[in-house]
């Protein structure tokens, strides 16, 4: 008769100190191993789930046709095959063809990739100079009325592209900019180039939190300004150098809205992907229709492969160091 | 007398020169303003009050005054519904994204092995925001995670119905792609958890404080002008990604002949002023944290 109250005190016990484990646990603030192996176990499997997409891109790329009715073939490919690299290659005209009809120029800019390389890179190397220059004089030097010019940079990153793309897109055709890699270049001289005021923001926190007795002692020693910026501040700003060229870089290369404006007949790698469309091919596929979908993950894996290599190389300059390059206070 | 006069002279010589070295440090970026963002705007302000016409190389203005506007708003019934939707579709995904890095800015601040590979993982989506790729990927499927998919789901949305239901529907539809929005704000966020001293955390364990405690009382409150800025970013990010509704309609009007450039950027500053409410609700949402900010 007793039993089931000697039953229920054992279990509220049993439970009252499972409770207990779990607040030691998991929510004081010792180190524990179970919160460790708890944290690893959701973020290994977020991540997984994060980049499912990236890892669909790949593994589709080297699918053959017959892959994709085989179930058993579903992240690791049977007959695992380069096909639709070389014929996105070739269709994309990725390789540049040099004939004698045509000028050095055009030959190369008809391949998209080189085109993209023309396009990005140096955008990205001037941006990474200009919004220095610029940082460093609304970080550290004396500007008249720099709240207000502040707040106009601010204001430039507000507005929407599609308010001004019309007038810019006059503005560019006067000064015959439009349909050249200097569409994009241009502005990145004088530190306008896509979301400059957020590199400019960048570089202004970074030069802040250097202190001032370096200039000083730069000055006593006779330098000026330009020469301390030179060889002083500009050196330091390693970390935000290498986190704005990235950044630059990545939204050059994929912009599309801005290209297909400024750049209407020429073919940037980000906007050629779109022509990718359902079709036969002969060359590779023998009279049939090509593995569309396949071809267009294949496609996407180059547009995205020299990014990826950069990244390979940069990404620890600005994971790890965000705390030396002061993106924010 | 004479010797303070001289002094005074001379100062003021520093000073000025010292505000016109650092006028021609901003100078670069102060004519690239003019010439590609002023210059741009002002001139759109004035074409959204003309009806536009191109004729051979040059543009033919015929001032209209606000009827362009007018136009916009109460009689195009696709500029508003447009608007709406993208009101709408920005109202749940803002959220989403900035809870969404807070969370992950909190997992990948704590110390463990490997972090610097999983940070990477998470912040290499912001390569791919070209909008061809996230099209692509998303015609085929790739765009939300599979348990979001269920029936049971599909069934809560079928409920709510009306334009709502169908705004949730796209959301879910291409969740996981939104979820890769967030790479910027991780970073800004998890910069922000630096600059919290670590000693507030120390002081906190000693009275007693337990993980869960700390994260309430002094790691989010110190995270707010840090959860605004990302706010403010994922707004204007979202408004002027390339393939909202609103985005192809300006695009189209500029081609039409019937209404030509004016028409075209009457709506866009439409949009801008949406653009601008939607910063303004953030802000005020956030204004406690704005009057501590410091530098600005």
């Amino acid at each position: 008769m007793h039993n089931w109250t000697k039953w229920l005190r054992k279990i509220s016990e049993s439970m009252r100190k499972a409770f207990k484990w779990l607040k030691i646990n998991l929510f004081s603030g010792n180190v524990r191993i179970v919160p460790k192996l708890s944290l690893y176990f959701i973020l290994i499997i977020f991540s997984l789930i994060y980049i499912e997409p990236i890892l669909y891109m790949v593994s589709m790329s080297f699918k053959s046709f017959s892959d994709l009715s085989d179930p058993t073939a579903k992240w690791i490919p049977k007959d695992g095959t380069l096909i639709n690299f070389k014929f996105a290659i070739s269709q994309l005209k990725i390789i540049p063809r040099f004939t004698s009809d045509k000028t050095f120029w055009q030959t190369i800019s008809s391949s998209p990739m080189i085109l993209s390389i023309i396009t990005a890179i140096p955008t990205a190397f001037i941006q990474m100079f200009t919004c220095a220059f610029v940082g460093y004089g609304f970080g550290k030097l004396k500007v008249p009325c720099k709240r207000f010019l502040i707040v106009l940079l601010i204001f430039a990153y507000i507005v929407p592209p599609q308010v001004t793309f019309i007038p810019t897109a006059w503005v560019f055709k006067n000064f015959r900019l439009i349909n050249t890699p200097l569409a994009f270049i241009v502005p990145a001289l004088f530190a306008n180039g896509i979301k400059s005021s957020l590199f400019i923001l960048i570089y202004m926190q970074f030069f802040r939190k250097i202190p001032n007795e370096l200039e000083e002692a730069a000055l006593i020693d006779g330098a000026g300004y330009l020469k301390i910026f030179r060889r002083v501040m500009f050196p330091l700003a390693k970390p935000a150098k290498i986190t704005v060229f990235l950044f630059s870089l990545v939204w050059h290369w994929n912009e599309t809205y801005l290209t297909s404006v400024l750049y209407p007949s020429l073919n940037t790698m980000s906007t050629v992907i779109a022509t990718v469309k359902e079709g036969t091919d002969y060359t590779y596929f023998a009279g049939n229709s090509y593995n569309f979908l396949q071809v267009k993950m294949a496609s996407c894996l180059l547009l995205i492969a020299p990014i990826l290599i950069v990244y390979i190389f940069t990404q620890k300059h600005f994971t790890e160091s965000i705390e030396r390059t002061g993106i924010v206070e | 007398m004479k010797k303070g006069v001289v002094i005074c002279m001379k100062k003021l010589k520093i000073e000025t020169k010292q505000k016109m070295i650092g006028f021609a440090f901003v100078s670069p970026w102060i004519i690239g303003f003019i010439l590609f963002s002023a210059y741009p705007l002002l001139y759109s302000l004035y074409m959204s009050f003309n009806k536009v016409k191109i004729s051979g190389d040059k543009l033919k203005m015929q001032w209209v005054g606000f009827a362009n506007y007018n136009k916009a708003l109460f009689q195009d019934a696709e500029i508003t519904n447009s608007l709406i939707k993208v009101l709408q579709n920005t109202i749940i995904i803002i959220p989403i994204i900035v809870v969404f890095a807070i969370i992950m800015a909190l997992l990948l601040n704590e110390e463990f092995k490997g972090r610097s590979l999983i940070r990477a993982i998470f912040f290499l989506p912001v390569l791919l925001t070209s909008g061809n790729l996230i099209e692509s990927l998303t015609a085929q499927g790739q765009g939300s995670i599979s348990f979001l998919k269920s029936d049971t789901i599909n069934n809560l949305i079928a409920g709510i119905g009306g334009s709502w239901g169908d705004t949730l529907k796209a959301v879910l539809d291409s969740f996981l792609i939104i979820l890769w929005y967030s790479g910027i704000q991780m970073l800004i966020l998890i910069a922000g958890m630096q600059s919290i001293n670590p000693s507030v955390y120390e002081a906190a364990t000693i009275d007693g404080a337990g993980k869960w405690e700390s994260l309430w009382l002094i790691t989010l409150p110190n995270l707010m002008p840090f959860i605004l800025l990302s706010t403010i970013y994922t707004i204007v990010d979202q408004f002027t990604a390339p393939f909202s509704k609103i985005m192809n309609v300006i695009k189209w009007h500029t081609q039409n002949v019937k209404t030509g450039y004016g028409y075209a950027s009457a709506i866009a500053f439409l949009y801008f002023l949406v653009i601008m409410a939607v910063i303004g609700v953030a802000a005020l949402l956030f204004r406690k944290s704005i009057t501590n900010k410091r530098g600005r």
